[in-house]
């Protein structure tokens, strides 16, 4: 009996750390450990910052792919659009106009990407995953004829800035993230916005019931995801100083692993906040590895293994550690 | 002998102790009724002998053999069979493959299918179970919601079970369908097998059991023999307190002036349906299934199309484009399918309560978090809504308690006109009554109700009025004073 007791202890113990992203955050602390273990350079301050530019852009996408998720929607053309808006960024560049002009350009593009992935989700009704994997090919293809393929060198001051510039000795693309991050939270959590999207990713005929303009919601945060690619490929453009059609290509899925490592792998459950453990999860594991000198394709590897074992951490949540 | 005995079993939750000692047995062709509220413990206790969950402690022994296990695999091996109310099945295929999923009979090297052996096995049980008429090749989502069932229980018998367990078995069968499976209930005891009947419906188990066992808050109370009780004595061991009145009355108030109605609603099913409610009155509307019912209650909510009609509220034109209008315009509504139209499972308590109707405490598009919070409580209390915490999840409440949130999220709307479908279905006792209390409730405060109905009794008691619906089309407006089972059975079967 009191055998039987103790391990109900132990079970509820388990079952307690492995709720919401626990279980990220403490692969997060293993790796950090193992990492500042293992390389004396891990734990410096300029490695800190090496990382938080490193997952700036991969975290500035994500954020706004983590409302399109709460959805229960998806979007994998996020990496292809970003390559296309950078291209138009270079051809404006190449053409001597404005850089904040530019880049309001840059943004609009990537809302009206968004617009053709949301128009044909919601009114020609394509499924999320089917509708970006297409549109995926159409941005990268978009992206290659734009010039053909050529590369355009950036040589800038406002883009430089963006992409290696700091404040205060912190990068300043990872500021711009920081501030991404806290808008999306708030607007999650506070605007009536946020809870309709928590409502329609959670159950849709509930929220069409309660009111709610399901379709419209879908629209808008596909849109979101859309200019956030569309601020990831500022940010990548200006830490390369180069608009290439190739920018992100094999990255493709880095996104989505992260929104999932975050706990958002199911409409209306989840948090952006997560989405930044899923970030730094990812962003440590490349740059711990690449100080350990771990070969880059065996970095692919690992990386493909570490998701999958989060997600059948998240399995075992799921069923709440039963035998 | 005993084919089953549970002894002692013992399952506790995060915050709940879903079975304390409960103890059941068993005997061989015995039929057991397992009666008992929402949340009572019944679905573990069952789950538990399914094998689908471990208990913490306690043993069960199954003809002699003790369960070590705990997977369903063994439960399936020692001969136990679960039906469940939610039905489990694959729409797309056959009949006779949905009876052998598992152990499709096949030959040659390649294992193809052997569809002759398996639909010739299929035919032969699906004969002895009243399924004959069928073809064993007819895709199972081509059916209708009692020849599912019966797919079910037959699937359930090509394994040789020892004990059948059928939760809520009659929720979704008419009165005729529901004889069809007593009478395939007392030949399965007849050939010697035992089974468990779990029910909300106290007049099926005086039909069809032996015995009852009643479970309360995670125990087993009583156990009793059929023939030595009675319905009132069921309510108390279930509700651990005498309800005098299953249908409270409401008090005597004046039905005011009109506020809702439906003229000559037409869809390519509807026949010029019309229909009115006035202040303080409950207006039924009752039909057999597939009448139309809900698709007037879809036309209603904007969520189907309808061809023509003129509605309206207050006195006012009312031509819904999407639901968001009617809520605009005064109406709310609790649909009957509470999993997929009324709850948000994932969500809180809290979130579900107030999500439509977020203006109330977001002026501008901002939420004030604590208002709402406050909000939400005031409705959990008003409904005495039974939560762990209000920032739960809805899916870890009971189904009664469930409805309640659905209804609460509802009257936060501050409608005037209120649809309710089906607003008691899978709830217990005790939350019935505490529905219905809610209804004479919205009455006081001047609403109008309209409450769509399959079951006679309760509509019966709740209604001032009741439109009767055949097929499509409005066959008799009934008045309380001419209220009789035969009437409205009479109109709604077309008479």
């Amino acid at each position: 009996m009191t055998g039987a007791k103790e391990q109900t202890t132990i079970q509820r113990i388990l079952r307690k750390l492995m709720k919401g992203n626990i279980s990220t955050v403490i692969a997060l602390i293993i790796l950090c450990l193992i990492f500042g273990f293992a390389s004396p350079y891990f734990f410096t301050f300029t490695n800190i910052m090496n990382i938080g530019t490193y997952a700036s852009i991969m975290g500035t996408m994500a954020s706004g792919l983590t409302v399109a998720m709460l959805l229960g929607g998806l979007d994998v053309s996020q990496y292809a659009l970003s390559a296309f808006c950078g291209m138009i960024l270079g051809i404006l560049y190449e053409n001597g106009w404005n850089p904040y002009l530019t880049m309001l350009i840059v943004i609009l593009v990537g809302a009206v990407g968004g617009c053709l992935n949301a128009f044909i989700i919601t009114k020609m009704h394509v499924s999320p995953i089917i509708c970006t994997m297409g549109t995926q090919f159409i941005f990268r293809g978009g992206a290659y004829l734009l010039t053909d393929g050529r590369y355009i060198r950036i040589n800038d001051p406002v883009y430089s800035f963006i992409g290696s510039g700091k404040i205060a000795g912190i990068p300043f693309c990872l500021i711009v993230m920081a501030v991404i991050y806290v808008v999306i939270w708030y607007v999650l959590k506070y605007t009536t916005y946020g809870r309709q999207v928590f409502a329609t990713g959670g159950n849709p005929n509930v929220a069409q019931l309660a009111g709610i303009d399901t379709a419209k919601i879908r629209f808008i945060s596909h849109i979101l995801a859309a200019i956030t690619a569309a601020l990831g490929g500022i940010i990548t453009v200006s830490q390369t100083a180069a608009a290439m059609a190739k920018h992100g290509a094999g990255n493709d899925m880095d996104g989505i692993a992260a929104v999932i490592l975050g706990g958002s792998s199911v409409g209306g459950k989840g948090q952006v906040t997560g989405t930044l453990f899923g970030i730094l999860l990812l962003s440590v594991l490349v740059n711990g590895m690449t100080l350990l000198n771990v070969q880059a394709y065996w970095q692919q590897v690992i990386k493909g293994g570490v998701l999958i074992f989060a997600v059948f951490i998240d399995s075992l949540r799921g069923n709440g550690l039963r035998a | 002998m005993n084919i089953l005995e549970m002894k002692d079993i013992t399952k506790a939750f995060p915050g709940i102790v879903a079975n304390d000692r409960v103890s059941l047995t068993l005997e061989k062709g015995e039929v057991l009724a397992l009666i008992g509220e929402n949340g009572a413990g019944k679905s573990t206790l069952m789950k538990i002998l399914s094998g689908a969950q471990r208990p913490d402690s306690g043993t069960i022994v199954i003809d002699g053999q003790t369960l070590t296990g705990y997977n369903t695999r063994e439960a399936i091996d020692l001969g136990i069979g679960i039906v469940y109310q939610e039905l489990n099945y694959l729409g797309a295929l056959s009949i006779a493959e949905n009876l052998y999923i598992g152990r499709i009979p096949v030959k040659g090297r390649l294992k193809k299918i052997d569809y002759p052996t398996l639909f010739a096995k299929a035919k032969e049980i699906m004969q002895e179970l009243g399924l004959g008429h069928l073809d064993p090749a007819t895709p199972v989502e081509q059916l209708s919601t009692a020849e599912k069932q019966l797919v079910e229980i037959a699937r359930a018998f090509t394994r040789e079970v020892k004990i059948l367990v059928l939760d809520e078995p009659t929720s979704a069968l008419s009165d005729t369908e529901t004889e069809d499976l007593f009478k395939l209930i007392r030949s399965f005891k007849q050939r010697g097998v035992s089974i468990i009947y779990i029910s909300h419906r106290l007049n099926e188990i005086f039909e069809v059991a032996d015995s009852v066992m009643i479970m309360r808050d995670g125990k087993n109370v009583a156990r009793r023999r059929i023939a030595d009780t009675c319905t009132d004595e069921l309510v108390r061991d279930m509700v651990g307190r005498e309800i005098k009145d299953m249908y409270p009355k409401r008090q005597d108030i004046a039905i005011g002036k009109e506020v809702f109605r439906v003229k000559n609603l037409r869809t390519n099913f509807l026949k010029d349906v019309s229909f009115d409610v006035r202040e303080g009155e409950v207006v039924g509307l009752f039909g057999l299934m597939g009448s139309g019912r809900t698709e007037i209650a879809n036309c209603i909510m904007a969520v189907r199309k309808y061809d023509s009609a003129e509605m309206t509220v207050d006195g006012a034109a009312y031509a819904p484009k999407k639901p968001h209008d009617a809520l605009d315009n005064g109406i709310a509504y609790v649909p009957p399918e509470r999993k997929s139209d009324g709850i948000t499972a994932v969500l809180s308590v809290k979130d579900n309560i107030t999500i439509a109707n977020l203006r109330k405490f977001a002026p501008k598009g901002i939420m004030n978090l604590k208002q709402e919070m406050a909000l939400a409580r005031d409705w959990v209390e008003k409904l005495n809504i039974k939560v762990p915490q209000i920032l739960a999840p809805v899916e870890t409440l009971s189904g009664g308690n469930q409805q309640k949130v659905v209804v609460a999220k509802e009257l936060n709307t501050e409608p005037k006109v209120m649809i309710l479908n089906e607003p008691t279905r899978g709830v217990d006792v005790g939350a019935k009554v505490e529905i219905y209390n809610l209804i004479n409730d919205l009455c006081d405060s001047r609403k109008a109700v309209l409450m769509i109905s399959s079951e006679l009794p309760e509509i019966m008691a709740m209604a001032d009025r009741i439109f009767v619906l055949h097929e499509g089309r409005i066959t008799a407006e009934v008045p309380k004073s001419e209220f009789s089972q035969e009437t409205l059975l009479k109109y709604a079967i077309g008479g």
